[in-house]
């Protein structure tokens, strides 16, 4: 086996981990992708060492080792789902290697995110329908507001997700807009009950998959990045409610 | 509201609300349906328990993630998907927000007794979904080693 082969298995290796761990996959499931492409071109032994910062990937008996770093990008199941397809496909043999690492940058670079208004869409329809089953009580009138103040809020946190480099900054100032805004509603006696709207319209912002995959992670045994993840959670988690608790403080 | 009405509302709000998630995390479009209905069903679990055989909030999310760890990997195998994409979502639903936002609220307000407890309640709430899932796991691991 050549060295040019052995880098480009490398580099395909290591680019399918990237693209899936930016895009809020589980630890076992990046590990056996890369040990599957690995195998399936000749590197019998593979070694994968995987953290949420950064991957590195090598075999046993040569003398390359291949490091990437992993930023926080936004996250996108899709991406998971067609990276997992397309090595599934290289290891059935239907797809030569160049295919692979094409179609890995392809997938990286030209997945298409829904679009805003779709996702805008999902956050009213989270925020006003968890509210009534939150509640318990088949309150009606306060619905729509509900709903609107959660698409304000994941509109800004959407927006400063992308010009802040630190994401538990946009989620304190989303839920300090949306506590805010909710406070602001009731001045104007348009809502019945602040609780009730506050707890609906936080909804889309909770960290769910990073909470989610960090108790995956940590079951799986992948004790270092379950830990990493489970703090990301936590620390999201409290952004949002000291965001609120700052609101309630001074003008309650 | 009449019982019937509820369960409606309970089924079909479930339901949108987990499609909702997904939507804002980019689940494909194919899965859409999947992740509703797994979504849909534990909260059902969780809400019939709550409601009428009147357990705790701990155990009926213990159920319910059970619930839902089960049918998205049955929802997996049948789409050949990652498990992932119908498990996030499905599990929103279950997260303790409200018990989580009453804990900042009576913290805000000086009552620290009261917030520890709420506080407590929302840790354990979260402890009793990864259970949950968990037993899932085994279960599913269990039910394939007598597949062989």
């Amino acid at each position: 086996m050549d060295n040019q082969t052995i880098k480009q298995l490398l580099n395909t290796g290591i680019l399918a981990g990237k693209i899936m761990m930016e895009s809020g996959s589980e630890m076992y499931r990046i590990q056996d992708t890369i040990e599957r492409i690995l195998r399936k071109g000749g590197l019998s032994q593979p070694e994968v060492f995987l953290t949420p910062t950064g991957i590195f990937v090598t075999a046993r008996d040569i003398f390359y080792i291949k490091m990437a770093e992993v930023h926080h990008s936004a996250i996108n199941l899709e991406k998971v789902t067609k990276v997992n397809a397309l090595s599934r496909q290289f290891s059935d043999n239907q797809i030569s290697l160049d295919e692979l690492q094409n179609g890995l940058r392809d997938i990286n670079s030209n997945t298409s995110d829904f679009p805003l208004w779709l996702k805008l869409l999902g956050a009213f329809v989270i925020s006003c329908t968890l509210m009534i089953l939150f509640i318990g009580k088949y309150d009606w009138f306060d619905f729509f507001q509900a709903g609107f103040i959660g698409l304000f809020g994941y509109l800004v946190f959407n927006y400063l997700n992308n010009v802040v480099e630190i994401q538990f900054i946009s989620e304190f100032i989303a839920s300090v807009l949306i506590a805010l805004a909710a406070i602001g509603l009731r001045q104007l006696n348009l809502i019945n009950n602040l609780n009730y709207l506050i707890i609906g319209s936080v909804m889309p912002l909770v960290p769910g998959v990073a909470l989610t995959n960090a108790l995956r992670d940590l079951i799986a045994g992948h004790l270092i990045s379950g830990l990493a993840r489970m703090v990301a959670g936590t620390l999201s988690a409290l952004a949002i409610g000291g965001g609120i608790a700052v609101v309630l403080r001074f003008l309650l | 509201m009449p019982l019937s009405m509820q369960f409606l509302v309970q089924m079909s709000f479930s339901f949108m609300g987990t499609i909702g998630y997904a939507l804002c995390v980019n689940i494909p479009r194919k899965a859409l349906i999947g992740c509703g209905m797994c979504g849909m069903f534990g909260w059902l679990v969780y809400w019939l328990m709550w409601h009428f055989l009147l357990a705790g909030k701990v155990s009926s999310s213990l159920i319910a993630a059970l619930v839902i760890g089960l049918m998205s990997y049955i929802f997996a195998k049948y789409k050949k998907m990652p498990v992932t994409l119908f498990n996030i979502p499905a599990l929103v639903p279950l997260v303790p927000g409200a018990t989580a936002y009453e804990a900042v609220r009576a913290m805000v307000s000086g009552e620290f007794v009261n917030g520890v407890r709420l506080f407590l309640m929302t840790v354990m709430i979260i402890g009793a979904i990864a259970m949950g899932y968990m037993i899932a796991q085994v279960i599913i691991d269990i039910a394939k080693s007598f597949k062989k």
